[in-house]
């Protein structure tokens, strides 16, 4: 028993499968894909001997229904869902009304916290000592904690996206208050920089003046570079020589040659295509 | 290319065109060389066809293989030394075709229509044969012409209409005195599919009398002629079936159709008296040879020697055919490229339809002219075809035969004075080289006959009435109280004179036209009380439309805004007439139950058991004036815009008193029960959100798809709204075509997956380039013509480029079509350029995908074919019997429409009578029938219903199919066969009050579904579903959707494990089980049930 386990741990990369469904009455079951947080890049939001990470979580779970599945293991202290596994932290939004980051869509992995290291262990063990098809599917949304979907869930969206004018109001002012304030605070730095060299020894030049600089955009550069080349190339002579008459004809018949040839292409396409009537008139 | 290789053909550049022109017929041309056939190209293209069939693929595989990498030659082969004849041969196609692409097109398409040789094989002994038992037919007694009744005994009927009976004459049978193959066959002219030979079959001398030519005589002779032939040769074992047709419709002259056994090939006898057997000056145009006191009876007033002009050419067409068809092989059978040229304008005519009826421009009158223009040297036989074709058309487009005709005749000085005669009595004039006959003598251009006659044309219908400008006319007023209604006026007109005139009762009459009209109409009870007929919607569009522009008055009128408005522009649909379902005011007034209020909007309950009424956001943007202020900041300007919106909010509420509430992306304004969705655009965010820095500390310009989507609702969007909004003013039938063309994709469940815009362009094609038709004239046609362009338009290896407001210029259509070519892998399936987006083609760049253009070309040649078959059907024509009779009144009646449309609903006037697909307006069908029963409402109900097939997605493809619950779907009434009665909801008229919310807008639940089973599963299945009233989603699984995989964890979503591979990796397959769980989990509350059709699939 224990034998069929271990080998389908080791074969999947190491990860255990918890069986769920979504609720008593759900006649499926699908599997989570548990295992210990290790990994070369580290970060001390998830501590590696206490972190659990989940993958194939389904879209409509929440933190919630996460911590209930694996309250049996110990105090979880957070459950972090990223779409792919990822070292940091989730992004979070900074404003209530301004999405920056969409809300993760999908099929989503978790990295499930807990307390005590003693948390991570437990939920291990357990798992490797049940064997997935005996055990009871975990309920992801049970009558104490029904998980919105559907209407409910659509209906709350659509409520939630009517904001609180007020509210708006007040974090639009905030907002723009502070990023004057910085965009203030970046002038007043630029302009007592000015003529200081930085830590390498480099000092800004500034021109104020009525008449604009010429811009650093990529376009710009374009356009200079383009207008050298017209410039050197008109005071080419391209056929002042025997050879280069020669060679203008050789490379008008080449020109021909590779048109008709691209042609010849075509029409085999054209030809190739089966439903085309191309060449049936009617 | 079906040139003989030793057959020289001499090339000259087009100086030695000149040269020959100058010396006459000679052969000027010094540098000959032979002309070399390209068995090469030829063997690469046949290679190519058959590799591509094996690869063919059914269902939804990849219709297309990505195409080839293009033919690259190296270096040291582009570079050899030429060799005499590849140099010749490569300018050639530069010069005489322009390009050599061209050629080979040319050259494919002449391969297609030219008759096989394989055939010739097989026609040549059956002719043989066909000779010899024509030739050994029994003589039979003499009868008088007047006496009809021995024809009983031969059951058969004589094409002909007997009127009046009495004749003079004696009719004996004679079997023919000469048989021989006439008219394109010999010259290799005859164009595929239907291949026809007309075999001249030579009436013998003893049979015919001197004075035949007199009153129908010889006519009859010629029918009775016939008549005996089809007899005969009924029960003959080398015909299979012989049928009486009309040569070139002319009803005086029937020809014989033989369909031979088992052989690809019909033939036509043409009866014809012996040559120079009347004199030639007998039918002058201004003789008489029909007398009036024979045909009118006694009692006829006309003078004994009036004219009978057509009849006079129809006769000596007959006499003259054999010697034609001889000078026309003289002439042309030489050169090559004169009768490829020919060939491409048979192609040319018959795709036009031109060539079909009676008095039309036949293949033989296009050789006869081509044989003119040779004459007088404007194209010679050495000419290539494409020269040929383009001298022919640009002379045809300056020639005016009917005041400057033309001859063929040498002895100018005799015929000048003809032409002058000709012309006073056929209105176009062409003569052959005898110039005695015109052969264009039956063609006439429309003729109007003046307006005292009006009164006495519409009878009662007539009435002075007073027009705005101050005239005072004769009109005749058609009630219409809808563009839908004045669509069909012509029904009514037709209907009213064809009973007046013609004495066909209206339920004889039936339109082709207003079939699918039904599918653009919404049910009673979605519209309020007091709305006016709905038709088929451009009504509620302009209402829409007026309350914009009083909006965007307000909008301008606004004080106390800190930057001023510089554009108001509408991107729904509905601003570019586009909207299926344009919306109309409703009262929204939806239980407490369901609903309670936050602030100015509705919000709902949770546990709503039924969806509020959908309510469309109609989208504006408007840009502000630019200004320093704007901060250089994208997240900081996205709160400034938030900012304007609550101020806009506020400041509307105050000065208007409109109903509004601001969002951070958008404000809503309810007014005159429409919702306006407000969207403020800047300039400055769309550059702020491109611009990258680079590493060197240089700002580039770099594409995201915030960017894009960004540019897409506040520049791309607007400026094309405009230019369709142009069109749609311009053709007042755009609107119901594009809205018919979308019904028809979103009730093939495929709306999601090819844009709004994109069918919106497509239908734009059928109007700005209706090329080889005319502009579309109805929504119908205009959807029979959609259907055929996504059937036909070769997308793999030619774009769609239109030409929106005449903007392209010719290098444009260069340019696009040669970074199309080079860049084919790279874009987007359904390639479209518009003058906005040359080489992106922005619309299309995400959907449809290979597999979705495939099936939709499927799908539309399927509706195409059923929809003209039931059309067809609808309507038998059944006029054979009395054609004679029925011709002329039809022609009369022509002119009169044609007015009566000018009068009355502004719809151009002609009235082609060919298929639903080409003629560009209405097609008017009479049931001939006197004797037959009027048709029972049933009938009409049961023929609405045939019209819905194409409208009903065949269910048997899809794997799964999610049934939804009606009462959450909140467009359900907009279902293609929804039954009204089902749900009563009587909508009240809107009304203003001072309290008033926001209803629930833009809140469709299936819309979410759809969005989370797209996220979520996007990568086993496909999902397709009808945005109009749709009650199921139809699930498709991917084609490598079961394959397992091994186990990964960006893979893991949705599957289990399941087995494992050899090295001992677990493999992972999807959890079907868990999936269709999932998909009711996800929509509980709108999923009803899930239907698997397991048979299709399995889960191991």
């Amino acid at each position: 028993m224990a034998t069929t386990l271990s080998s389908s741990v080791v074969n999947s990369g190491g990860f255990v499968s918890i069986p769920i469904k979504f609720s008593e009455k759900s006649n499926s079951k699908s599997y989570l894909f548990c295992k210990d947080h290790r990994v070369r890049e580290r970060h001390e939001c998830k501590p590696q001997d206490r972190t659990l990470f989940v993958a194939n979580v389904p879209s409509y779970c929440d933190k919630e229904c996460m911590k209930n599945i694996f309250r049996d293991c110990g105090i979880v202290e957070q459950v972090l869902f990223h779409k792919k596994p990822t070292a940091g932290l989730p992004a979070e939004n900074t404003s209530n009304f301004f999405i920056n980051e969409q809300p993760i869509k999908g099929y989503k992995v978790a990295y499930i916290v807990f307390k005590k290291p003693s948390g991570l262990r437990n939920a291990l063990n357990l798992m490797l000592n049940i064997k997935a098809s005996e055990c009871e599917p975990q309920i992801l949304s049970p009558q104490t904690h029904l998980l919105p979907v559907g209407i409910k869930k659509w209906c709350q969206e659509y409520n939630d996206k009517v904001p609180d004018i007020k509210a708006l109001k007040e974090e639009i002012d905030t907002y723009m208050s502070d990023f004057d304030k910085i965009v203030e605070g970046e002038k007043n730095q630029a302009k007592q920089m000015e003529g200081v060299p930085d830590e390498e020894g480099w000092i800004t030049v500034t021109k104020h003046g009525k008449k604009s600089v010429a811009p650093r955009t990529d376009t710009y550069q374009k356009k200079v570079l383009a207008k050298e080349k017209k410039k050197r190339s008109q005071k080419e002579l391209l056929n002042f020589y025997t050879f280069q008459v020669k060679q203008s004809k050789m490379e008008h018949l080449a020109e021909l040659r590779k048109k008709f040839e691209e042609d010849k292409q075509r029409i085999a396409l054209m030809k190739a295509a089966k439903s085309s009537r191309k060449f049936k008139p009617y | 290319m079906k040139r003989k290789r030793n057959e020289p053909m001499k090339i000259g550049s087009d100086n030695d065109f000149e040269k020959a022109e100058k010396n006459g017929e000679t052969d000027a041309s010094e540098d000959d060389s032979e002309y070399l056939e390209d068995e090469d190209v030829k063997e690469i293209l046949e290679e190519d066809g058959q590799v591509s069939n094996s690869l063919e693929d059914s269902r939804f595989e990849e219709s297309t293989k990505p195409p080839k990498k293009l033919g690259k030659l190296s270096k040291d082969e582009l570079f050899k030394p030429p060799s005499r004849d590849e140099l010749n041969n490569l300018k050639e196609a530069e010069t005489l075709f322009h390009s050599s692409l061209f050629k080979m097109q040319t050259e494919e398409l002449l391969k297609e229509v030219k008759v096989k040789p394989k055939l010739k094989k097989k026609f040549e002994p059956w002719l043989h044969a066909l000779k010899e038992y024509l030739s050994h037919l029994k003589e039979e007694p003499a009868y008088e012409l007047s006496d009809l009744s021995w024809l009983k005994k031969k059951n058969v009927k004589v094409p002909l209409v007997w009127e009046p009976q009495e004749a003079k004459g004696k009719f004996c049978f004679l079997p023919p005195s000469n048989i021989r193959i006439v008219g394109s066959y010999l010259l290799d002219l005859v164009c595929r599919p239907n291949v026809t030979i007309d075999v001249a079959v030579e009436i013998p001398k003893e049979m015919l009398q001197h004075g035949d030519f007199l009153n129908h005589r010889y006519c009859r002779k010629r029918a009775l002629y016939l008549a005996i032939l089809a007899s005969t040769l009924k029960k003959s074992e080398l015909v299979k079936e012989v049928s009486f047709t009309y040569s070139h419709g002319d009803p005086r002259k029937p020809s014989l159709l033989i369909t031979p056994m088992d052989k690809p090939f019909t033939v036509c006898l043409l009866p014809h008296p012996p040559m120079e057997y009347f004199k030639l000056s007998r039918f002058l145009p201004r003789k008489n040879n029909v007398r009036p006191s024979w045909f009118f009876g006694s009692s006829s007033t006309l003078r004994e020697d009036v004219p009978t002009p057509h009849y006079n050419a129809s006769v000596l067409r007959d006499l003259k055919m054999v010697e034609n068809l001889e000078y026309l092989y003289q002439k042309l059978g030489s050169s090559p490229g004169l009768c490829d040229a020919i060939l491409m304008l048979k192609v040319w005519l018959h795709q036009r339809h031109l060539d079909k009826i009676h008095g039309g421009f036949s293949g033989f009158i296009m050789t006869m002219f081509v044989a003119y223009l040779l004459k007088v040297r404007r194209v010679s036989s050495l000419m290539s075809s494409y020269q040929v074709l383009r001298t022919v058309l640009l002379s045809l487009s300056q020639a005016d035969w009917c005041s400057q005709g033309i001859t063929l005749c040498n002895d100018v000085s005799d015929s000048q004075r003809c032409i002058e005669e000709f012309h006073s009595l056929y209105e176009v004039v062409f003569l052959d080289s005898s110039g005695f006959l015109n052969l264009c003598a039956d063609m006439s251009k429309e003729t109007f006959q003046r307006a005292e006659e009006f009164r006495e044309f519409w009878g009662h219908k007539s009435e002075l009435r007073r027009f705005q400008d101050g005239g005072i006319c004769e009109a005749v007023l058609w009630p219409a109280s809808s563009t839908a209604d004045r669509r069909m006026i012509f029904k009514l007109v037709a209907q009213f004179v064809l009973e007046k005139h013609a004495g066909i009762s209206p339920q004889f009459v039936e339109i082709i036209g207003g079939q699918l009209d039904h599918l653009l109409t919404v049910p009673c009870s979605a519209l309020p009380s007091d709305w006016p007929s709905y038709g088929t919607g451009e009504e509620a569009t302009m209402a829409v439309i007026q309350s914009y522009s009083s909006l965007m008055k307000k909008l301008r009128s606004v004080e106390g805004l800190p930057l001023s408005i510089t554009s108001i522009q509408g991107i729904s649909p509905i601003f570019r007439g586009c909207e299926v379902f344009p919306p109309v005011p409703i009262s929204y007034r939806a239980g407490k139950k369901m609903t309670s209020h936050k602030q100015n909007c509705t919000i709902l309950k949770g546990n709503v058991g039924m969806a509020p009424s959908w309510v469309q956001p109609l989208k504006v943007v408007v840009h502000m004036e630019g200004s320093g202020k704007w901060p250089d900041d994208v997240h900081a300007i996205r709160r400034v815009k938030a900012a304007f919106h609550i101020r806009l909010a506020e400041l509307l509420k105050k000065q208007f008193s409109l109903t509004t509430a601001p969002f951070p992306e958008y404000v809503d304004i309810f007014m005159d029960g429409y919702v306006f969705r407000i969207i403020i655009a800047c300039h400055k965010e769309l550059i702020l959100s491109r611009q990258v820095m680079t590493p060197e500390g240089i700002v580039a310009v770099k594409d995201t798809e915030e960017s894009q989507n960004l540019e897409r609702q506040t520049v791309l969007l607007p400026k094309l709204t405009s230019t369709l909004q142009g069109l749609h003013a311009q053709h007042s039938i755009f609107s119901a075509s594009c809205r018919l063309a979308k019904r028809w994709i979103n009730s093939q469940l495929l709306g999601d997956h090819i844009s709004d815009v994109c069918i919106e362009l497509l239908v734009s094609h059928l109007f700005l380039a209706p090329t080889p038709f005319t502009v579309p004239g109805s929504p119908q046609v205009a959807f029979l013509r959609f259907l055929f362009l996504l059937s036909n338009h070769d997308w793999q290896t030619s774009p769609l480029i239109l030409n929106l407001n005449n903007e392209f210029k010719k290098k444009d259509f260069v340019e696009i079509q040669k970074t199309f070519t080079s860049q084919r892998p790279t874009l987007p399936p359904m390639f479209i350029a518009i003058p906005q987006d040359k080489v992106v083609s922005t619309w299309t760049r995400h959907s449809p995908s290979t597999r979705i253009l495939h099936r939709l070309t499927i799908l539309a040649k399927e509706a195409l074919a059923t929809l003209e078959k039931q059309l067809k059907e609808s309507s038998e024509m059944d006029i054979r019997q009395s054609f004679g009779q029925f011709v002329n009144m039809l022609n009369s009646f022509r002119a009169w429409v044609g007015r009566a449309l000018d009068f009355g609903a502004g719809v151009s006037g002609s009235i082609p009578c060919n298929t639903t697909k080409y003629s560009p307006h209405y097609k008017l069908q009479v049931h001939y029938k006197s004797d037959s029963q009027s048709p029972s409402m049933d009938d009409g109900c049961c023929r609405l219903a045939t019209f819905l097939l194409i409208f009903r997605p065949p269910l048997d493809l899809y794997d799964v199919i999610i049934h939804l619950r009606p009462l959450q779907i909140p467009k359900r009434h907009l279902g293609v066969d929804y039954q009204e009665g089902k749900i009563l909801s009587k909508c009240e008229p809107y009304k203003y009050s001072k309290d008033e919310k926001l209803p629930v807008v833009d809140y469709d639940p299936v819309v979410k579904y759809l969005k989370e089973l797209n996220v979520c599963y996007k990568e086993f299945a496909l999902f397709f579903y009808d945005h109009f009233g749709g009650e199921f989603v139809g699930v498709l699984w991917k084609p490598f959707a079961f394959e397992p995989k091994p186990f990964k964890i960006s893979h893991i979503g949705g599957r289990m494990i399941k087995g494992s591979t050899k090295d001992g990796e677990a493999n992972i397959v999807p959890n079907i089980e868990a999936i269709l769980e999932d998909f009711s989990i996800l929509g509980t509350g709108l999923v009803r049930c899930i239907e698997t059709k397991t048979e299709k699939w399995m889960i191991d």
